[in-house]
């Protein structure tokens, strides 16, 4: 098995990294291995129990990231919905 | 350290400050100086301290961080990436796996959808924070100077010999308080009794967690959904869906 980092797993067909945004999951948005053209889609109905810990996690991570985000000077998703709201 | 005299170690005393060594405001509010049995160790709670425990306490409260972000990151790890964890520590449970489906063109050319369980772990950064280095200045007046305790000299002629001076008398303590920092040029006096940077990054993984995540990457399965089991997933999220509704 390829080796990874945490966020990625080894695409279950070419065994390429293949990186799992956090947010695509939860949107249920498939994720597609740019190597082999794989589409994931994450089960809703099956997962909820691991989702719903995902989600809790993305949203009290959601503050840290948006400071790290900030302080790369690359904006993040607090600084787009500044933007919005502007 | 101890070679020090009390007039090479000392730092400069705001002026006006007459007070006795340990005496008054000099950081930490000094409550007497010196303990005033010489023969007993020095007294935890006064602010005169020997001076290897004024350093050693804030190197101590190093040690003791980077244990309280160890023991957050076990935290973490046990809430988020297992299921039904144990009360003890020695159990963790189930590993808490994500499903995803994907499709998969067989050798006869038909379709079939599979199901890919990814351990929850594998897809987050797991938090483990270190402290990369750290900067400690002290300033500290040094009080006094002593012999080592008899009792404690004894105790470590019993142990070893080796770690008496070169004459062989007994190694010598000094006792210490924080003390005000003068800059030049200042009217006000600045209390800056410690002054601590830190820098703080994530650390590399340990062997252990290295270890636990190959085994959670070793978990990432797939199998066929047959036709019932996928119509069965959908009743039963309609099923949920129109409870939650």
């Amino acid at each position: 098995m390829t080796a990874t980092q945490p966020g990625e797993i080894p695409c279950p067909s070419c065994s390429r990294p293949l990186p799992l945004p956090v947010a695509a999951v939860l949107s249920g948005q498939p994720i597609v291995c740019a190597g082999c053209g794989l589409e994931l889609t994450a089960q809703r109905e099956t997962s909820r129990e691991a989702l719903d810990a995902l989600g809790r996690w993305y949203e009290e991570t959601g503050a840290a990231r948006d400071m790290a985000a900030s302080a790369a000077g690359t904006g993040g998703e607090g600084a787009a919905k500044k933007q919005r709201s502007r | 350290m101890s070679d020090e005299t009390p007039e090479d170690a000392a730092v400069p005393v705001p002026a006006g400050n007459g007070e006795p060594p340990g005496g008054g405001d000099d950081g930490g509010g000094s409550s007497g100086g010196p303990s005033s049995s010489r023969g007993d160790l020095p007294d935890p709670q006064g602010s005169v301290l020997s001076l290897a425990q004024l350093i050693g306490a804030p190197i101590h409260a190093l040690v003791d961080a980077e244990a309280q972000s160890a023991m957050a990151t076990a935290r973490f790890i046990r809430s988020v990436g297992f299921v039904g964890n144990g009360d003890g520590m020695g159990e963790l449970g189930d590993l808490q796996m994500a499903r995803f489906k994907r499709r998969r063109s067989n050798a006869d050319g038909s379709d079939e959808e599979v199901e890919v369980q990814i351990p929850l772990l594998s897809m987050l950064p797991i938090p483990a924070l270190q402290i990369k280095d750290a900067e400690l200045d002290y300033t500290v007046k040094i009080i006094q100077t002593e012999a080592l305790p008899q009792r404690q000299a004894e105790i470590n002629q019993l142990m070893t010999t080796k770690r008496q001076g070169p004459l062989g008398e007994p190694p010598a303590t000094l006792r210490a308080a924080f003390a005000r920092e003068q800059r030049p040029g200042d009217r006000r006096s600045v209390d800056m009794l410690l002054k601590m940077k830190l820098r703080i990054e994530q650390a590399d993984m340990p062997a252990g967690l290295a270890q636990l995540l190959a085994l959670a990457g070793e978990s990432t399965g797939q199998k066929a959904v047959t036709a019932t089991e996928s119509e069965e997933a959908q009743s039963e999220d309609g099923t949920r869906e129109s409870k939650d509704d």
